[in-house]
């Protein structure tokens, strides 16, 4: 996948919400945090990596959610399969590298290094995504509003089972960046951002009555429902 | 917000269930909720993150705010579980375990989900 490659042919596999056939939740007590010792390194160089500044967290999910193996991986394999593409996409590392497991290359510039004393304030700090609006809000609370419908060829955050769908707006966040351009490496591009709320029935016909689930939409992806 | 995630919170059973059948969902985290409490689903899909305020439970009327804040788990802010029973806590200022997965016979709290 190149930057920007926006086409038909993009498939997530992270959209799961609604679906079935996934076997029992395992649970386990608070605490539990890490399997094996690799997974916190994973989670490490991660974050680490991204510090670097060559990619956002829009993009690091549309590599995660297209990985062709996805359903097969644990979450944190997910994460390293993931960074190894960006790393070698975003010119950090090359094929060579990763195959030898060790450098081979001169170190490329990077905006930022995250060093051991700063790890606990850069979490802390996390990652705003609130930004000055580019305009006024189209939509206020308590509107009715229809949600995209259709598949789109690109990276974005609107489940599949609220696509096409009659809901309420609840609340208006501001703006945020925008992960459908965000992860394609198209700017932040700004849009208000909203809470969907829905009956549960619009979403599924089998849905408990009294039932609700919201999402946080952007705006591109609502349209005013109108009378309907 | 509340650190690391469980793994069973990311994984694919959990975000394809929670937002279609959250009762069943809960009623597996032993959290059984009478018909008339209406449940909700919070998918957080944006990065604005969402926390439950579990119900205070009944029996801690002038209880310090440490206290309260030693009932609250992990999961009960998720929204799958609720703070842990009063009386099974020490009654004085000792520290609890946040691994006490315990429950209350209180159920008026929010539930979320993500799909992250």
């Amino acid at each position: 996948v190149n930057d920007g490659d926006v086409n038909d042919a993009y498939v997530t596999h992270a959209d799961l919400g609604g679906t079935t056939g996934h076997g029992p939740i395992e649970y386990e007590p608070e605490g539990v945090v890490f399997h094996h010792d690799w997974e916190a390194k994973a989670l490490a160089l991660t974050v680490a990596a991204a510090a670097g500044g060559r990619w956002n967290i829009d993009m690091s999910r549309r590599y995660r959610e297209t990985l062709p193996d996805y359903a097969d991986l644990s979450y944190y394999e997910i994460w390293t399969a993931a960074l190894e593409r960006l790393l070698v996409d975003r010119g950090l590392v090359t094929d060579d590298e990763i195959v030898a497991g060790h450098a081979m290359i001169d170190p490329v510039d990077v905006v930022g290094v995250l060093v051991a004393d700063h790890v606990a304030a850069a979490m802390a700090r996390g990652g705003p995504a609130d930004r000055a609006p580019r305009g006024p809000a189209r939509f206020e609370v308590g509107e009715r509003v229809r949600t995209r419908s259709g598949r789109v060829g690109h990276h974005t955050r609107l489940p599949a089972y609220a696509a096409g769908r009659v809901g309420t707006i609840e609340r208006v966040h501001g703006a945020h960046v925008f992960p459908d351009a965000n992860a394609h490496d198209l700017g932040e591009q700004p849009e208000w951002l909203y809470t969907v709320a829905f009956d549960a029935t619009e979403l599924w016909s089998d849905a408990m009555r009294g039932q609700r689930v919201s999402i946080d939409a952007w705006e591109p992806y609502l349209s005013p429902a109108g009378d309907g | 917000v509340l650190g690391l995630p469980p793994t069973w919170y990311k994984s694919a059973p959990y975000r394809s269930r929670v937002v279609r059948d959250p009762r069943r969902v809960l009623a597996e985290f032993d959290v059984r909720l009478p018909d008339d409490v209406d449940v909700r689903v919070w998918d957080s899909t944006a990065e604005v993150r969402y926390l439950v305020i579990p119900q205070r439970p009944e029996g801690t009327d002038g209880w310090s705010e440490e206290q309260l804040a030693g009932l609250v788990t992990r999961d009960s802010m998720i929204g799958v579980g609720f703070p842990l029973d009063p009386s099974s806590v020490p009654a004085v200022d000792q520290p609890i375990r946040a691994s006490d997965h315990g429950l209350l016979s209180h159920d008026r709290s929010r539930r979320r989900a993500t799909s992250t």
